[in-house]
């Protein structure tokens, strides 16, 4: 098979994997609810919070390594001048 | 979190013994919670490599092994194969976030008997482990089609004289016990043969139908017509 981007490897083992977390906890937070567990939630919350939080962290360390001088403010208005 | 002294008493003997393989702490530690809130599945051990997942699996007699392709020291892929040589009947469950058809056809090569997507439902992955821990095998809807065709696309290859034709009429009654979803010692039982023997013959009629592993001797099966009907079937 052939080997994934570095990127596409990024975005598969941190991104996708960290939103993989936030669509647990919110079951488990569903879950926690309808068993009456309501005590229990906050904590779920914060961790789904969490997981989304680095997942746009990653996000934007990503972003960060696409830019190009094309695609960057600066440079674009260099251009413009 | 999700403290279990409000459930009813767990671990019963009878329980499907499930290994986690995966090296997201969180996401494991959240499948834990709530798979423990299914009946009759004990989750008895957790591993963030596959170098551990072999041993724990192994070590704590897992009947399923619900298991991450990317993980440190040894990806789950390779983890599966070793782990099926080393004891055949557990049964893997990959559970990744690729839907990717050739990550499929990888997992299915190396011996899993369930695919599903890390999108799946608890309740989903439930049912998963509760049809492998019986001997059946379980594909994510979202990658059913592309593994249906690629078996359809081996199958229009394939000729009568590939190998059904060399098959005794044992082993054609393995090879449908097998697509029925027997394991080796239902299948043995059946048969009034010893477990070794259906073991060895099974490695035989691998090798004679061109397959790697029950899945595919299943769909080999299926393919050329010889799996029993529902009706049939164990």
């Amino acid at each position: 098979m052939q080997e994934p981007h570095p990127l596409a490897r990024r975005i598969h083992d941190r991104v996708l994997g960290l939103l993989g977390t936030a669509l647990m906890k919110t079951e488990m937070a569903q879950t926690l609810g309808k068993l009456g567990r309501q005590d229990e939630v906050p904590a779920t919350l914060e961790e789904l919070r969490s997981a989304l939080m680095d997942s746009i962290v990653e996000l934007r360390g990503i972003m960060a390594e696409l830019r190009t001088p094309a695609t960057d403010d600066e440079s674009l208005k260099n251009h413009a001048a | 979190m999700f403290s279990h002294e409000r459930e009813t008493p767990r671990g019963s003997a009878n329980d499907i013994r499930v290994v986690l393989a995966d090296d997201h702490q969180l996401f494991r530690q959240g499948l834990k919670a709530l798979l423990e809130l299914e009946r009759g599945i004990t989750i008895v051990g957790e591993a963030s490599d596959g170098l551990e997942v072999q041993r724990v699996s192994l070590e704590l007699n897992a009947n399923v092994v619900l298991m991450d392709i990317n993980m440190p020291i040894v990806d789950g892929l390779s983890a599966t194969r070793e782990l099926l040589r080393a004891n055949s009947e557990i049964g893997v469950i990959i559970l990744s976030m690729h839907h990717e058809e050739g990550h499929v056809f990888q997992a299915l090569r190396a011996g899993a008997r369930g695919y599903l997507l890390k999108t799946s439902k608890v309740s989903e992955v439930a049912g998963a482990v509760r049809a492998v821990a019986s001997g059946l095998s379980l594909l994510d809807p979202t990658v059913t089609s592309s593994v249906v065709s690629e078996f359809k696309r081996m199958s229009n290859k394939q000729t009568p004289e590939d190998g059904l034709g060399q098959l005794t009429e044992t082993e054609i009654k393995i090879l449908q016990h097998v697509s029925a979803g027997m394991s080796n010692k239902e299948i043995a039982l059946k048969l009034s043969l010893a477990e070794s023997t259906v073991k060895n013959r099974l490695s035989v009629l691998f090798e004679k139908i061109g397959v790697l592993d029950r899945t595919q001797a299943a769909i080999y099966a299926i393919t050329h017509g010889i799996a029993p009907t529902a009706v049939q079937s164990r």
